[in-house]
């Protein structure tokens, strides 16, 4: 009697685990599979290579806003990567557990947790109004920002992840400090500081709000990195508030590559994490 | 050749904790010398003096002598002098991101030599020394981490020989290994001792009796006895010696 109680408690708990896991799948699948419904038909060759065309004439596209973000993201990550690394080594190789390093972490934390839109308002307040313009450059700013804690914090794990007997292994060769994390540790963690990079990427090329305050948007191809710049989610978020029926069509395409770079970033980190040497 | 060291009242602490009590050995060049006692009696904390890895942890404090072929150890830069004074670690620590090869060159790679014919040359020598050469002669580019635990350890010790060290510390080297594994490594420090001096910690009496030409007891941060591993196993000078060899605690 008592066995048949437990395998039914038993049973009846794995039901209600396997059901949160199927709800939690719901929205995913459902956001995943709506973009691709509405975005899949407005798809074309046109979306990639062509500037978007004035109200009422078809074919446009959104090649500035794709160039754009892929311009934003590198000037984030030139910026936000070796930042983000460097600092760390730091926390893990130099300084650990002092109140600096404390702090330090803990001013991530908050940093990692902050809404964008309030990085969007700091950086248009102290470099968009100051130079007197919207620019590539502010939006990639902004984008670092957002960028380098994430790169910090996963850093950070992956080194610690590094056991502090391969570091052993090499004061015991009488190696230097600097060669051993050079050689040593990075190496080793390489795989998994790579792919934390390439999530915080994948976290980034999705923001929308500090862009709106930084890069604006444009229409046409930006000339340098001091002017105005498209990005895919501001055009998105442009195109889908505005009242036309086909650049709510554009907006679903432009959404679709979107999260299909997202998605692929994502992949891509899971193979680098997962392959071996030999 | 081995060199010979003389460790003159050594303290060492870990934080407020004094780990070692004011020691003083003599240890012989060319001779496999075995630190025997129990857990947490300053065994590991003495040869990781002898490096200066020691005082690499945070917290460490080290006071007294040691002299290495007339020489302070403390008028040495520690970086350099972990090039005479290698160390080999109770668990195999090979660097999983570097192949066999790379592995065993890394200390003379990472410090500068570039020469690809000295680097073989001494990557050969030393798997030979270390009795690892023909097992893996043929996969010298795969992974360290592809071997097993014995083969590991053995890399291990390849990697220390490769410097071209004159003292050898080995901290429990045999103690995460198997029997069969255990008895080349031991095979191994025999031969090792015409070249170097090899301090030996270990918790295994009879790993010391087989191997040791002399052995130290150590007590709670104290020296008790040190002496021709014969005298020490078979007549003991001290009470406590007797106790712990006995087996009546530790």
């Amino acid at each position: 009697m008592n066995d048949r109680l437990r395998k039914y408690r038993n049973l009846t708990m794995m039901g209600i685990f396997t059901l949160a896991t199927l709800i939690a799948l719901i929205p995913l699948f459902g956001v995943l599979g709506y973009v691709v419904k509405n975005g899949f038909s407005a798809l074309n060759l046109e979306f990639f290579i062509n500037l978007p065309k004035a109200m009422g004439l078809s074919g446009g596209g959104m090649a500035n806003a794709i160039v754009g973000t892929l311009i934003m993201v590198v000037i984030a990550s030139i910026i936000g990567i070796p930042i983000g690394i460097l600092t760390a080594i730091y926390l893990t190789e130099y300084d650990r557990n002092s109140w600096f390093s404390i702090a330090v972490r803990f001013a991530t934390d908050v940093l990692t947790g902050i809404p964008s839109i309030i990085v969007g308002i700091v950086i248009y307040t102290a470099v968009v109004l100051k130079m007197g313009h919207f620019s590539a450059l502010a939006g990639g700013l902004s984008l670092a920002i957002i960028m380098t804690p994430l790169i910090i914090r996963s850093t950070e794990e992956m080194l610690k992840l590094v056991s502090h007997s391969i570091r052993e292994a090499g004061y015991a060769l009488g190696i230097s400090k600097r060669i051993i994390i050079l050689r040593i540790i990075l190496p080793t963690a390489a795989k998994g500081i790579i792919t934390g990079a390439m999530l915080a990427i994948a976290r980034v090329s999705g923001e929308t709000a500090p862009l709106i305050f930084t890069a604006l948007g444009n229409q046409y191809w930006a000339h340098s990195l001091n002017e105005p710049i498209a990005a895919l989610p501001v055009q998105i978020y442009q195109y889908a508030t505005s009242p036309y029926k086909e650049w709510h069509q554009q907006a679903w395409a432009g959404s679709l590559v979107l999260i299909s770079m997202v998605i692929i970033l994502n992949l891509i980190a899971r193979l680098v994490f997962r392959s071996r040497s030999n | 050749m081995g060199q010979s060291l003389s460790v003159r009242h050594l303290e060492a602490w870990y934080g407020s904790n004094k780990t070692l009590k004011g020691i003083n050995m003599e240890i012989q060049p060319n001779q496999v010398t075995a630190i025997i006692g129990p857990s947490g009696c300053g065994k590991s904390t003495f040869v990781r003096c002898i490096n200066r890895m020691h005082e690499t942890l945070p917290g460490t404090k080290v006071k007294g002598e040691i002299i290495l072929d007339g020489q302070s150890i403390y008028d040495q830069d520690p970086v350099t002098l972990r090039k005479t004074v290698g160390m080999v670690f109770q668990k195999a620590n090979p660097f999983p991101s570097m192949s066999i090869y790379e592995n065993v060159v890394a200390g003379l790679r990472l410090n500068g030599m570039k020469s690809k014919q000295k680097l073989q040359a001494s990557a050969e020598k030393s798997l030979r020394m270390a009795a690892l050469w023909d097992e893996v002669k043929d996969r010298l580019n795969y992974s360290g981490m592809s071997l097993s635990g014995g083969q590991q350890q053995r890399l291990c010790i390849a990697r220390a020989l490769a410097v071209e060290p004159s003292v050898l510390l080995m901290d429990e080297p045999a103690s995460a290994l198997d029997p069969i594994a255990t008895t080349h490594i031991e095979e191994l420090i025999r031969q090792l001792k015409e070249n170097y001096t090899i301090l030996i910690v270990t918790h295994n009496m009879q790993q010391a009796a087989r191997i040791a030409d002399s052995t130290a007891f150590f007590l709670n941060g104290e020296l008790v006895e040190h002496g021709p591993t014969s005298e020490i196993f078979t007549n003991p000078n001290d009470k406590r010696t007797e106790d712990y060899i006995t087996g009546r605690f530790g």
